[in-house]
């Protein structure tokens, strides 16, 4: 086995990375929020979605096979949420008649207070009441509002946070034409 | 005595400083070299290490200690505290002080070379097959001591790196899953790959039994874990006795009131449905926040519906103050905390209407009531008092001048339970640290002086015409040893 040349200098250079190590020692779990990144492009196959909605009907995401699907995570407490329900009501309005479905996954959240952020803010898609959230962790949801935009075949395309910048275009996408 | 030529200069050493300053230098630098990682040296860091350590032990902690005790420490000596954090020693924060971790870096860099110093001389010695001495085993038990100690540096690494520390809040009754979105505050390591465990948690209940003096004795949340819909663990978890399951691990840290509120609005509409987590240090009065964003009412001539929110302050005990208020001598109370038990539990409601300041887009602390856009709903804030299984209505101006009730309700006191979440893939190797150190340390102390009165048992045996002397305090090697060793 060789052996180390110059000792000192292997200790020097094994020091400096050991106090790097603990100097950073801080800063090797940095808070989530750093790490999440708002937007991203997917090709991952969707899991299954299924529970009963707000009003107790039963939902299931199988049920919108063949229609792209635009699925958000939301809560009634969330202010980023509030800030984008309307945005996302006329993202409704634009493409329902073109074939694309829209559903709801209301998390962390108690049912009237969710019943009445639907009421006020006249919320024309159902919701998955999902107060565990048992979706959001089979979906790697970080934080409400998640928006997921998935494919006639049940393949994820988008994924965004905090925003709905980018599904416009990738429902366009979808549809085959502006 | 041999004469030698320095080699000339070449033309890109010019520039270096002659031979001398630099031979002074390299000198010094070994003697400061040599200082540094002698024993005594790091027998000094270690008793910096630990002052801070004791430190840390009677003045109370930023991360680890309650917050109203780190805030009676910095009240009462202000001065005291910002001497030691100019001496980069803050007294509510050593653990992760400048000092701390300069020393604990200056005693793993004289740690590392007297490891690799060794180390090279003992491969040396096994590789040149010296004669194995007790003192070559003593040795490697030093060397293998001194090794171990990182192992646990790289233990403690590879957890943070590739494990999480979060915090989750649970509610009696709730049931959450392990993942990002169901914790409060989440740090997860650099290496760590984003996959929680996806599994339920259920506080089924929360008891936190009273001594004489009001303090409990201790605090035990009875929880379950649900994987794929089936109940697979169900544990007391207390405070140094944590659930585990599927490399997470839960610790109760903390507990609190949960008030369970209901709100209705003029249309006799539930808007809120809820329970209110609420913060305090001795649990005898708790603060914390009611917010409805979705009231769902516009006042006459407004165009935007107005929100609701409350500042609110919980007796568990109240002690009610009688009070003859107003010209018309009406009796009134007013609540003050008496102990942690929910004996008489009342809210102090403070009202506000208006916007929370909710709908732009921001994040809110749960605990922090924005009251900039909005109005106290009695004239100066006053409060009103709500009892547990008690309803309050309220009036609102309506259309045509008359008025429009809401009520808010307390029909419930439950408890709360915060849990600190870890997952740290480090411990079994800081397991393997902690066995490896002993073995080195079993291995300088006793195996060594054990191989060397062995050996000094043998050597003197055929001196002493077939009698074997022991050492003084040694054990005899008893009568059929004798006989081995004198044929």
């Amino acid at each position: 086995m060789p052996m180390p040349k110059h000792p000192c200098r292997v200790a020097a250079l094994g020091a400096a990375a050991l106090t790097a190590l603990l100097v950073s020692g801080c800063s090797l779990q940095p808070d989530v929020s750093s790490k999440v990144q708002p937007e991203s492009r997917t090709s991952q196959p969707a899991p299954a979605l299924s529970g009963t909605s707000l009003t107790g009907t039963p939902i299931a995401l199988s049920a919108f096979h063949g229609h792209p699907v635009v699925i958000d995570f939301w809560a009634s407490w969330c202010g980023p949420c509030r800030a984008q329900q309307d945005e996302l009501n006329s993202l409704v309005s634009r493409f329902t008649a073109r074939g694309v479905d829209f559903v709801g996954v209301d998390i962390r959240d108690d049912s009237a207070n969710a019943l009445a952020y639907v009421q006020e803010f006249r919320v024309q898609y159902a919701s998955v009441f999902d107060p565990a959230s048992d979706d959001a962790a089979s979906f790697n949801v970080d934080a409400p509002p998640t928006t997921l935009v998935v494919d006639g075949s049940g393949t994820i395309r988008l994924r965004e946070l905090g925003t709905l910048v980018d599904v416009t275009s990738t429902l366009n996408s979808l549809l085959g034409g502006a | 005595m041999a004469t030698t030529t320095a080699p000339p200069p070449s033309p890109r050493r010019t520039a270096a400083p002659p031979p001398r300053r630099r031979t002074r230098a390299r000198s010094r630098l070994g003697r400061f070299w040599h200082e540094y990682t002698r024993m005594r040296t790091a027998i000094y860091f270690l008793i910096g290490i630990l002052m801070i350590v004791l430190i840390g032990t009677f003045v109370p902690q930023e991360f680890t200690s309650a917050s109203q005790r780190v805030s009676e420490f910095l009240t009462a000596h202000p001065n005291l505290n910002d001497l030691f954090t100019r001496l980069g020693l803050p007294l509510t924060s050593v653990f992760v002080s400048p000092l701390f971790y300069i020393l604990l870096a200056s005693l793993y860099i004289a740690l590392l070379s007297c490891v690799i110093t060794r180390g090279r001389a003992l491969i040396v010695r096994t590789v040149r097959r010296y004669p194995r001495t007790p003192q070559y085993w003593g040795e490697w038990g030093s060397w293998l001591f001194h090794t171990s100690f990182f192992l646990l540096v790289v233990a403690v690494v590879w957890g943070k790196a590739t494990g999480f520390d979060g915090i989750m809040t649970i509610t009696q009754g709730q049931r959450v899953a392990e993942t990002r979105a169901s914790y409060d505050t989440l740090q997860e390591g650099m290496l760590f790959d984003g996959h929680h465990a996806g599994y339920e948690v259920q506080l089924n209940s929360f008891r936190a039994p009273l001594q004489a003096n009001g303090m409990p004795s201790d605090f035990v949340s009875n929880m379950t874990v649900y994987s794929g819909g089936r109940a697979v663990l169900t544990k007391d978890v207390r405070v140094n006795d944590f659930l585990g399951y599927d490399g997470v691990d839960f610790y109760q840290q903390d507990y609190g009131w949960a008030p369970h509120m209901v709100v209705r609005n003029p249309a006799g509409e539930v808007v809120s449905d809820t329970d209110i987590q609420m913060i305090s240090d001795d649990k005898t009065a708790s603060t914390g926040v009611l917010k409805v964003p979705a009231f769902n009412y516009t006042l006459p001539g407004q165009t935007k519906p107005m929100q609701i929110g409350a500042k609110l302050v919980l007796y568990p005990d109240a002690q009610a103050l009688p009070q003859v208020t107003g010209a018309s001598n009406t009796l009134n109370f007013s609540y003050a905390a008496g102990s942690a038990a929910a004996n008489n539990p009342v809210l102090e409601v403070q009202l506000f209407i208006g916007d929370l300041g909710i709908d732009n887009g921001t994040s809110q602390d749960v605990f922090t009531l924005d009251t900039g856009a909005m109005s106290p709903y009695y004239l100066g804030a006053a409060a009103f008092a709500l009892p547990l299984h008690q309803t309050t209505t309220l009036s609102l101006p309506a259309a045509n001048g008359g008025t429009a009730d809401f009520t808010v309700s307390f029909p419930d006191l439950r408890q709360f339970s915060l849990f600190h979440v870890k997952k740290d893939n480090g411990v079994p190797l800081v397991y393997t640290a902690f066995v490896l150190t002993m073995v080195g340390l079993l291995s300088k102390l006793y195996l060594r002086p054990f191989l060397e009165r062995r050996r000094r048992a043998r050597a003197s045996a055929p001196a002493l015409g077939g009698r074997v002397s022991t050492p003084p305090g040694a054990p005899s090697p008893g009568p059929m040893r004798e006989e081995v060793l004198t044929r």
